[in-house]
């Protein structure tokens, strides 16, 4: 749904921009085969259809989606969403856009997930560069709970040669969770060939997890009206749409149903950089007290932990597979303050680790060891 | 003479008594800002005689030299966890262990009262607190509130064993995740757990299972 969203921005950068443009419609229908590895969950095989319909015209757009996910065990994942976008240019290089979505989100027997919407944007630039300030605000709700979600975001989109991309933070709220999410997106077109991938980190997080994520896509044209599609990586938990962070690959044939007169026109940006800063944190027994630390980052060529374990001096980590660095160290069973730095960079903490501030006006990752 | 004999004797009680006013940790004089070196010690040897673990306070000392605090500062921490240890102890009894001592300080901090591990260590008996105490202070730290995280904890404390308290922590922290409220959370993961309770002698940790 994230996804979703996304494409509408898109659409109405696209629009906005080149307001000569005629309308078009675009119908899809995607059926394929995914191994989804929800948190909590084991992973599992599934089976999905999602039809997409949309339709584009130089001042509005509208669209719906829907997507069912069979599962191994015969559960099944229903989610559908509509939403729509009006745009209109404010004053010379300033444009308004107004939009609102709608969607469900129904996993098994469980109560269903419900949210609506309604965001405001405006964005300053052209086809090549610009940035925008949006807020969102609304109702979601599931079983009984309903609550009121409200958002931030600033982004930025820049265009250079075949490769667009864009980088957004978003401050989110929903009841006594908040969280930032800083993401950044990049986009390869190629007549028959795109590749599609973002990279992001949730971070300033009060109950609504954290860490780093990022999926990768990529659709190779066959024919006319079919295209191959293949995708994985790792989605956060979204809690106004009721969606559950997973790891997951799927692979998929795209049927497209309906055309419009113009190909959606080509995004162009540099490549994005990853986010710095993310690495995740675990310890795993070996024998006895010795335990293994392995820490997770995909950004650093060097990383260090220091803290109780190592009285307080920097510990170098050995490297042993990519973005994976361990140690390992005779630990007894406790509660250990530690912090641990990439590349040389400011102490931190690693996530997945409840973490508190210091004496010392710094922050501390506590491990507990049982 | 005379004079010698006795200087010679005051130099040798000099000597005597020269190691003790020493650092008692070498660590703290190669580490720590040489005026927050007596303090810290006497801090230290206090902590020792009342039998309360010392190396958490060492560590503490060695945290603040490492991020370049300043002496008074880096007292002040000590100090303050020295209170903290004691405070847990207190509340959990004298046979508690080291690691127990330390979570049930870093618990305290995080906002559960003495009261609270008192209640654990009557309700675990024998079983070790480092993981109940540890879950509490991570339920508050995300938001549960810390009446709520104690309720909860406490009545847990007779049948979980420590990973079901992991497991248990992780799926509010989840449903934390997805929208739920933290009060609603841990009520819904508590109401579970207790119609478990209810419904069978001991209950079984939730262990994952397919989507």
């Amino acid at each position: 749904m994230r996804r979703h969203r996304a494409a509408f921005v898109v659409a109405a950068l696209a629009a906005a921009t080149a307001s000569d443009l005629s309308a078009q419609t675009r119908g899809t229908l995607d059926v394929g085969a995914s191994w989804v590895d929800y948190e909590g969950f084991l992973g599992s095989a599934a089976t999905f259809v999602k039809p997409t319909l949309r339709y584009e015209a130089p001042t509005y757009s509208v669209g719906a989606s829907g997507t069912l996910l069979v599962f191994e065990s015969g559960n099944t994942v229903v989610q559908g969403l509509a939403a729509g976008a009006w745009r209109a240019e404010l004053v010379p290089g300033v444009r308004g856009e107004l939009s609102a979505a709608a969607g469900v989100n129904a996993y098994s027997e469980s109560p269903a997930y419900g949210h609506g919407l309604m965001a405001g944007r405006l964005y300053a630039g052209n086809v090549t560069s610009g940035a925008w300030l949006g807020g969102t605000a609304g109702r979601a709700s599931t079983g009984t709970e309903t609550s009121n979600p409200a958002a931030l975001e600033v982004g930025a989109w820049t265009a250079v040669g075949p490769v667009a991309g864009r980088a957004v933070a978003t401050r989110t709220w929903v009841e006594g969770t908040a969280y930032l999410d800083l993401v950044g997106f990049a986009r390869w077109n190629d007549p028959g060939l795109q590749v599609e991938g973002s990279l992001g980190t949730r971070t300033w997080s009060g109950g609504g997890g954290s860490g780093a994520y990022g999926e990768l896509q990529i659709t190779v044209s066959i024919g006319a009206r079919m295209a191959a599609v293949v995708a994985g990586g790792r989605y956060p938990t979204d809690p106004v749409r009721g969606v559950l962070a997973a790891n997951y690959v799927s692979a998929a044939l795209r049927v497209v149903a309906l055309r419009g007169r113009r190909p959606s026109p080509p995004l162009r940006a540099p490549a994005v950089r990853p986010a710095r800063g993310a690495a995740s944190l675990r310890v795993m027994p070996l024998s006895g007290d010795l335990r293994r630390i392995r820490v997770t980052t995909p950004v650093a060529t060097r990383v260090e932990m220091t803290g109780d374990l190592t009285d307080w001096v920097p510990l170098p980590l050995t490297q042993t597979g990519a973005a994976q660095w361990e140690v390992a160290l005779p630990i007894a069973p406790g509660v250990y303050r530690i912090n641990i730095r990439l590349d040389g960079g400011p102490w931190i903490v690693p996530l997945g680790l409840r973490a508190e501030e210091d004496d010392f006006g710094r922050r501390i990752a506590l491990l507990v060891v049982p | 003479m005379r004079q010698r004999l006795l200087m010679a004797f005051l130099l040798a009680g000099a000597a005597v008594v020269a190691p003790a006013a020493q650092a008692q940790d070498a660590r703290l004089a190669a580490r720590v800002p040489a005026e927050a070196v007596a303090p810290i010690d006497a801090i230290v040897r206090s902590a020792q005689d009342a039998g309360l673990p010392t190396e958490p306070l060492i560590d503490r000392a060695l945290e603040g030299a490492s991020k370049r605090a300043s002496a008074d500062l880096i007292v002040r921490a000590v100090e303050r966890l020295a209170g903290e240890l004691r405070a847990a102890r207190d509340a959990m009894g004298q046979r508690s262990s080291a690691a127990e001592i330390t979570a049930g300080a870093s618990a305290l901090r995080a906002g559960a009262d003495p009261e609270a591990l008192t209640a654990l260590r009557e309700r675990r008996g024998t079983q070790s607190l480092l993981v109940p105490v540890a879950v509490l202070a991570d339920l508050v730290a995300v938001g549960v509130p810390a009446d709520t995280a104690i309720a909860a904890v406490t009545v847990l404390a007779a049948g979980f064993d420590d990973a079901q308290y992991i497991a248990f922590r992780r799926n509010v922290e989840r449903d934390i995740g997805l929208g739920a409220s933290p009060v609603s959370a841990i009520g819904v993961r508590l109401e579970a757990t207790t119609d478990a309770f209810t419904s069978a002698p001991t209950p079984s940790a939730p262990t994952p299972r397919k989507p």
